[in-house]
């Protein structure tokens, strides 16, 4: 696992690198899309990108973790919707080529079945964007998850809804109470996990990322055992690292041919 | 100039409907999986809903679709989507003009084909020929029946009547039981996955009646029992028997195989390998068809016959654009 401590902008411009030297290298790429506001200004980077030096999308391919179960196809905070504003309409992207769950499917779990077979159809996912939860889930896989888990419903616990009620008029009743999320399984056979994490209230969820026993407590664990996993942090989000020290040190002196 | 859309495909089964979204340049981009319901209007309600949810994970609409194709079990009027008779579905009394409810439906056109015809034409799309060449192959489902779909020089073959492919009901052994046809030792009972189901049936040999026959069959016979090694070999050889005939009918550049029992996958495509093989070793005409080289399985994470589908109804006119009704005068 590879920790990188910069300041947000620095993050986003990294992962960003990251996507773009996927894109070159493999114009077909199948993209990880994570919603949140973790991700925001990977996002930004990336239109950014597209408009000023032409990095296209137009060959690749997206796949969210998540969705929200019930909210209407028009609803602005169903996650199928917020990715088309953040990302797929600002690169260029056929909306087509951006596929999220079902969550208003009458059989969830076929809809969840469905959807593991088209990211295994497309030849599985080459660099996943991640954000962590305050209570360490990736995806919406909350504590207590399978650390092998595959697409399927879960409960959101009372503090993730309590999180996004800012996205629902600041009522906790407006957010649903499930969702359809890429299960842990699923997310590690993606080739390589990018994950970004800013503010001080994911300090403890990004310690027991980085430091903590492997754990079904603590989901994002699960990464440990990952080939090719980035953490990338801002000052805030790594005060609780006790290697801090140690992380900066191997990124300074990183060959510079070795990229993300 | 009209610019390539997105098309869905659909397979109705008698139980479950698959769906396909395919984009403009042919990827097959998501998929979705409904339970079938019954009779006319059961079907078409189940038809929508299953395009409305392959769309749903696209955050897409049918208004961006440039249509919409569905095969079904059954007997089918291409030339105007009617579907005339499909038993599995409910539908078998009064004629269902399938593509012409689902066009008023969902706002863009639709076509209706013959569910092997579409598997075929998925087959096709999947298993690109190299260099250019046109596509050729029979998709042999080895299901409840037996029969193949036909592409033949890149065209989908229907037959004269409909019939192509039907292989099922030739029969292969004079004195063999009466088929459900009327004649006697139709290859379609040695052959089908209702011939696995006869040679190894589900809840015996110490298995639960929930582990489907073909895997029961396969896993006995690779734990060493020699009933289940000689009734895979003899399985194996009737699908043999059915790439040979449809080989020798119209000399197919592949036979893929497919249905429930291909999702064996590798131990089933080596098995028939290696009945093709025996076969060989005793006939140099045999031998000089290169059989076991022209056999492939469907391909796996991907509803074939959805995407068969959503491949013909990329033939689909673009409609005119909306008149606006003239004002009265």
């Amino acid at each position: 696992m590879e920790v990188v401590i910069a300041t947000p902008q620095e993050l986003a411009v990294l992962a960003a690198d990251a996507v773009e030297a996927l894109l070159r290298r493999k114009p077909d790429a199948v993209l990880g899309l994570a919603t949140g506001s973790s991700p925001l200004r990977v996002y930004d980077e990336l239109a950014r990108r597209h408009a000023e030096t032409g990095l296209s999308f137009a060959q690749a391919r997206g796949f969210m973790l998540d969705e929200y179960v019930g909210l209407a196809a028009d609803h602005p905070e169903r996650y199928r919707n917020v990715i088309e504003k953040e990302i797929v309409s600002r690169v260029g992207w056929a909306p087509e080529r951006v596929q999220g769950p079902d969550g208003l499917a009458e059989d969830l779990a076929q809809a969840c079945a469905a959807y593991e077979e088209s990211i295994a159809a497309a030849g599985g996912v080459d660099l996943q964007i991640l954000g962590i939860g305050t209570d360490g889930h990736i995806g919406f896989n909350e504590p207590g998850s399978s650390l092998a888990s595959r697409t399927r419903i879960k409960t959101l616990t009372r503090q993730t809804r309590e999180d996004n009620a800012r996205f629902f008029g600041g009522e906790v009743d407006q957010v649903p109470r499930h969702c359809l999320t890429q299960g842990l399984g699923t997310i590690m056979e993606a080739r390589h996990l990018v994950l970004l994490a800013t503010g001080k209230g994911k300090a403890e969820a990004v310690h027991q990322l980085v430091e903590g026993p492997v754990s079904a407590m603590w989901p994002a664990t699960i990464m440990q055992m990952h080939p090719h996993a980035t953490v990338l942090l801002d000052e805030a989000a790594a005060s609780r690292l006790q290697l801090a020290g140690y992380y900066r040190q191997t990124y300074a002196s990183k060959p510079q041919w070795q990229g993300l | 100039m009209n610019l390539p859309r997105a098309t869905v495909g659909l397979d109705i089964g008698g139980t479950k409907t698959l769906a396909a979204l395919l984009a403009p340049d042919g990827l097959v981009v998501a998929q979705a999986r409904i339970a079938t319901t019954r009779g006319a209007d059961g079907v078409v309600d189940g038809a929508v809903r299953a395009v409305q949810g392959v769309l749903r994970q696209a955050g897409q609409d049918a208004a961006a679709l440039g249509g919409v194709g569905v095969g079904v079990p059954g007997i089918v009027d291409p030339a105007t989507g009617t579907v005339r008779h499909a038993v599995n579905l409910g539908v078998d009394g009064v004629p269902l003009p399938l593509a012409r409810r689902l066009a008023d439906e969902l706002g863009v056109g639709a076509v209706v084909e013959n569910d092997l015809n579409v598997a075929a034409v998925g087959a096709a799309h999947l298993l690109p020929e190299p260099d250019g060449r046109s596509d050729d192959l029979a998709f042999l489902a080895l299901g409840t029946g037996l029969a193949a779909g036909l592409v033949l020089d890149g065209a989908l073959r229907r037959g004269s009547t409909g019939a192509a492919g039907e292989i099922g009901h030739v029969p292969v052994h004079p004195d063999g039981p009466v088929c459900a046809c009327g004649q006697r030792g139709c290859l379609e009972l040695y052959a089908s996955g209702s011939a696995v189901e006869a040679l190894w049936p589900p809840g015996t040999h110490g298995r639960s009646p929930d582990v489907p026959a073909p895997v029961a069959l396969f896993e006995a016979a690779t734990a060493g029992d020699p009933a289940a090694t000689a009734a895979v070999q003899r399985y194996a050889d009737a699908v043999a028997a059915a790439v040979r005939m449809l080989v020798l009918s119209v000399d197919v550049r592949h036979v893929v195989l497919g249905g429930g029992v291909a999702q064996l996958g590798e131990p089933l495509l080596e098995a028939v390998h290696a009945a093709l093989v025996r076969q060989e070793a005793a006939s140099a005409f045999v031998a000089s068809l290169a059989l076991p080289g022209r056999v492939r399985l469907a391909p796996g994470h991907v509803p074939v016959g959805a995407v068969g589908a959503a491949v013909l109804a990329r033939a689909i006119p673009a409609r005119p654009a909306a008149v606006r009704p003239a004002e009265t005068a």
